[in-house]
C-alpha cells in the first residue's frame, strides 16, 4: 500500500483512553440529570434522506452536510443536526401518544466546516433536551433551568446564558420589503454587532424612520435587564413584538426569582443561523473560551412540517468544546 | 482582577492604537517602535496590548487569547472570524481596488487576477456575475500583470504610489477600509461591564452610531 501523506481525515480525531474517560465522565453526569428531570434517551440514525433536512423551512446551510449517495440513487446526508431528527421522529410516531414527551440524547453531530484547523469541526458530540407539547413561561424556564443546571453538574461555575428572542426581530422585519440577500446582509451586521455599517446600511433604505431606528437598536439591546426591556418595548410598533417581549420579560423575571441572576444576560441582537427558532433563543458561554458551548431555542413550527403541530423547546451541548474549556480554565491560561 | 487583552497587529495600526488608549488615559510608557518587546501591560486600568502579526489578530480573538483585536476591515474579510465588529475606528484608512495596466480588458474571457486576498477577489468578481482565476500570492503583488503572471491584481490602495511607480493604475475601486474594534464574543458576553465600557469610550471618541432608542 502507498503510504499515506495523512491517516486521519481533516476535522476528525482519535480520543485516547484519558480523554475518553473524561468525556465519559462528562456524558455520565448530564445524562443522570436529564434522567432525574424525566427526559427519556432516544437515538435518531446516523444517516437520513437529504430531503428531509433540505426541504425544511430554516434548516442549516446545505453546504455544510455531508452527503453520500444511496444504492437507489438517493441522497443521504450523516446527521447535521439533532434537533430535526428528533421532531421527525416524534411527529411519525407520537401522533396519538400523550402530547407531553421529554426526550434526551448523545449524540455525534457531522458537518462540513470550513475551520479545518479544529480538530473536531467535522464530527462533534452533542448532548442536550428537547421538551414537546408544552409551551409558556413554565416550560421555557424549566429549560433555561436545566441549561443553567447542567453547566453546573459538570463544574463550570462561571458562564453565562444569553437569552434572546427570535421572533421579535423577525416581526419586525416582515414589515419591511427587500430582497433576501440584502436583508441577510443586515442580519449579518446585526448579528456581528457591526453598528458602523449598520448604521451606513439603514441610512440608505427606503423605509421610514421609526423602522430604521429599531434596525439600529436591536443590536444595543443587551446589558441591564431592565434598560433592554424599557428600549424593546419603545421599538416594538406591533401587537407581537409587545407580546414576545412581554413573555421574555416573565421568564426572565422567574429566573431571577430562582436565584440564577447571575448567570443571565440578554442580547436581542441574538440571531442564531439555524432560522427554525420561532421565539426564545439561548446561547451558554464560559468564561475565557470564545464559542458558545450551548445553543438552545423555542421551535414550534418544526414538528407541524412533518405533520404534526405541537410544540417545541430544547437545547443541545457541545460536548467537546465543553471539555476543552473547562480544561483551559483549570490550566489557569 | 484578570486584565482585558487587546490584539493588534504589528505595523501602521499600533501607533493609532497606541495613541487612541492614551488619550483615555491608558498609557504604555515602555512601548516605542523599534522595541522588540511583544506585550506590555497598564497597571492601573488592567488592560494589556500583544503585538501580533495582522493577520493574526483574528484568531487571537476569535479563540478567546485576546479580548479585544484592532484590526484592517481587509485582514477581516479575508479571515472570516466569528466575532463582534463593534466599532469602525476610521483610521488606516484605504481601498480593496482592480489595478493593472490601463490597457487592461477586464472583461475578457477566463479573467486571471493575482491577489493577497482570495476571498475578497472572488466574493468581488462572483457579485458581478464574472468567473475568474484567483493566484494567491504573499506580496510584490503589483509584478503579476508586468510579467505576465496575471491579467491585473486585487490589491489594497492607499495612496496609489507603488501602482504608479510600477506603471499600474486603478481599474475599479471595490471598498473602502479602515481599521476596526473587533470582540471575542465570551468575553463580551461574560465580562460585560468592563469590556462594554470600554468599547463605549472608544466608540465615543471615534464616531457617532446614529439615533438609537435611549
Amino acid at each position: 500500500m502507498e503510504k499515506l501523506s495523512q491517516l486521519v481525515p481533516k476535522g476528525v480525531n482519535d480520543l485516547h483512553a484519558e480523554d475518553f474517560e473524561i468525556k465519559e465522565q462528562t456524558i455520565f453526569q448530564l445524562k443522570k440529570l436529564f434522567k432525574k428531570y424525566q427526559y427519556k434517551q432516544i437515538q435518531t440514525p446516523v444517516f437520513e434522506y437529504y430531503d428531509l433536512f433540505h426541504e425544511i423551512e430554516g434548516t442549516l446551510n446545505k453546504d455544510q452536510m455531508i452527503k453520500l449517495i444511496d444504492t437507489d440513487g438517493k441522497i443521504l446526508v450523516l446527521r447535521p443536526d439533532a434537533t430535526i431528527p428528533i421532531a421527525r421522529m416524534v411527529a411519525q410516531n407520537y401522533k396519538n401518544a400523550a402530547p407531553l414527551q421529554r426526550f434526551s440524547y448523545v449524540t455525534s453531530i457531522f458537518r462540513m466546516n470550513e475551520d479545518l484547523q479544529n480538530i473536531q469541526s467535522r464530527e462533534f458530540t452533542q448532548a442536550g433536551v428537547e421538551l414537546f407539547g408544552k409551551n409558556g413561561v413554565e416550560a421555557d424556564v424549566e429549560i433555561i433551568s436545566l441549561a443553567i443546571q447542567s453547566l453546573h453538574e459538570v463544574g463550570v461555575s462561571s458562564f453565562t446564558i444569553d437569552i434572546g428572542q427570535a421572533n421579535f426581530f423577525k416581526k419586525l422585519v416582515d414589515q419591511i420589503d427587500l430582497p433576501v440577500e440584502e436583508m441577510n446582509g443586515i442580519q449579518r451586521l446585526i448579528e456581528y454587532k457591526n453598528f458602523a455599517e449598520l448604521k451606513r446600511t439603514v441610512d440608505k433604505l427606503d423605509i421610514n424612520e421609526e423602522l430604521k431606528t429599531a434596525l439600529r437598536t436591536i443590536p444595543t439591546l443587551y446589558g441591564e435587564p431592565e434598560d433592554v426591556f424599557r428600549r424593546a418595548f419603545q421599538i416594538a410598533n406591533n401587537r407581537e413584538m409587545k407580546e414576545e417581549i412581554q413573555h421574555l420579560k416573565v421568564v426572565f423575571e422567574t429566573l431571577v426569582a430562582k436565584g440564577y441572576k447571575r448567570y443571565l444576560s440578554l442580547d436581542l441582537g441574538l440571531i442564531n443561523h439555524l432560522n427554525y427558532y420561532t421565539s426564545i433563543v439561548f446561547q451558554g458561554f464560559i468564561t475565557g473560551y470564545g464559542s458558545p458551548i450551548l445553543l438552545g431555542g423555542r421551535y414550534d413550527n418544526l414538528t407541524k412540517q412533518f405533520g404534526y403541530d405541537t410544540k417545541a423547546i430544547g437545547f443541545a451541548i457541545y460536548v467537546d468544546r465543553l471539555i476543552e474549556a473547562i480544561n483551559r480554565n483549570k490550566g489557569g491560561v | 482582577m484578570k486584565p482585558i487583552t487587546f490584539a493588534i497587529g504589528k505595523g501602521r495600526l499600533v501607533n493609532h492604537t497606541i495613541g487612541l488608549l492614551k488619550e483615555m488615559g491608558i498609557e504604555f510608557p515602555e512601548y516605542h517602535e523599534n522595541s522588540r518587546k511583544l506585550i506590555f501591560e497598564d497597571q492601573l486600568s488592567k488592560i494589556r496590548i500583544v503585538l501580533v502579526k495582522a493577520s493574526d489578530v483574528a484568531v487571537y480573538v476569535e479563540r478567546g487569547a485576546a479580548d479585544i483585536g484592532v484590526i484592517g476591515k481587509d485582514t477581516l474579510i479575508e479571515s472570516g472570524a466569528n466575532v463582534y465588529e463593534v466599532v469602525d475606528l476610521g483610521f488606516g484608512r484605504c481601498r480593496f481596488a482592480v489595478a493593472g495596466l490601463p490597457d487592461t480588458d477586464l472583461n475578457k474571457k477566463r479573467l486571471v487576477v493575482a491577489s493577497k486576498y482570495p476571498k475578497v477577489t472572488s466574493q468581488y468578481f462572483s457579485k458581478k456575475d464574472q468567473i475568474v482565476e484567483t493566484i494567491q500570492l504573499n506580496g510584490s503583488v503589483e509584478l503579476a500583470p508586468l510579467v505576465g503572471l496575471s491579467d491585473c491584481i486585487v490589491d489594497i490602495v492607499e495612496t496609489g504610489r507603488t501602482l504608479k511607480d510600477n506603471g499600474l493604475v486603478v481599474l475599479e475601486d471595490i471598498c473602502e477600509i479602515t481599521a476596526r474594534l473587533i470582540v471575542n464574543k465570551a468575553s463580551f458576553k461574560t465580562n460585560n461591564q468592563r469590556i462594554n465600557d470600554l468599547i463605549q469610550q472608544i466608540e465615543a471618541m471615534v464616531n457617532k452610531v446614529g439615533d438609537l432608542v435611549k
